[in-house]
């Protein structure tokens, strides 16, 4: 592999400010995947939410980032989006939280995330 | 059918005190010669989506820069997929971060994948521009004025 394979992220909201996470053993983490070759990045988030029972909603660029502790070694790149407004069939494994009262739970990459998150401002590029 | 792998690169739209963008135009060195783009190249493993920005200028304009901003992502295939094989052995579908600049050090002096550059104003851009490349430089020019626009194309 020569060069890193780019993967995409959502933080996506609910009208009480929660966020939708995965849970994965004892720690959660943020829905997405890795880009598919030949979509678009909208194209490959829709894709990624629908497996999680997301449909819809706004989608705006939180940033691009370098994990600091990435999933996979081929993937330390993401590009990150908040969506709002989405229609959401929660999945097994899947729940809401609040980013703040949870945050412990949370990858040290996504507590970032949720930081820049909270702040308002974007994109980040980290 | 050759498979389409995304390979995450960086472009920096990089602007003079007159307003103006440095274009380069890429020699026979690289691929699609001839063709008129903003700087800038592939990330690397163990780089940041940043320090490539910071490096990719370095590297090929000789310009340092002191401060950039993302402006934008661009993954459209149509317009960012090579149109030959690479010798990895798949077609790249180029997923760019576009950054801003008006903030660097230096006079240009490019590197051999440079033939040609110069700095140019929304009127006078060159026709040969990368088809990636229409978009993004309309953007860096829009960002110019309006630096609170994100881009995701």
């Amino acid at each position: 592999m020569k060069y890193p394979l780019p993967s995409l992220c959502a933080l996506i909201r609910n009208q009480r400010n929660e966020i939708l996470i995965q849970v994965e053993g004892e720690r959660y983490r943020l829905p997405g995947g890795r880009l598919e070759g030949g979509s678009t990045w909208l194209e490959s988030l829709s894709a990624s939410l629908l497996g999680v029972g997301v449909r819809g909603g706004e989608s705006e660029l939180l940033g691009v980032y370098t994990e600091l502790e990435p999933l996979d070694e081929f993937s330390p790149l993401t590009v990150v989006f908040t969506v709002t407004g989405a229609d959401v069939e929660l999945k097994p494994g899947c729940r809401w939280i609040d980013p703040q009262s949870e945050e412990h739970a949370l990858r040290r990459d996504d507590r970032i995330k949720c930081q820049d998150m909270l702040t308002g401002e974007r994109p980040f590029s980290r | 059918m050759e498979s389409i792998v995304p390979v995450p690169a960086v472009n920096v739209a990089v602007f003079n005190p007159e307003g103006k963008v440095l274009l380069t135009r890429r020699s026979p060195r690289v691929r699609a010669p001839g063709t008129w783009v903003l700087p800038g190249g592939h990330v690397e493993f163990g780089e940041t989506w940043e320090s490539a920005a910071y490096r990719e200028i370095e590297e090929e304009c000789g310009i340092r820069l002191n401060s950039i901003k993302l402006m934008g992502v661009y993954s459209d295939p149509l317009l960012t997929t090579s149109e030959t094989v690479l010798k990895e052995g798949y077609r790249g579908q180029f997923v760019v971060a576009l950054y801003w600049s008006d903030d660097f050090s230096g006079n240009v002096s490019p590197n051999d994948e440079v033939d040609l550059w110069g700095w140019y104003g929304p009127l006078e851009l060159p026709n040969a521009l990368l088809k990636s490349h229409p978009v993004r430089v309309s953007d860096a020019f829009d960002f110019n004025q309006n630096p609170s626009k994100v881009f995701v194309r």
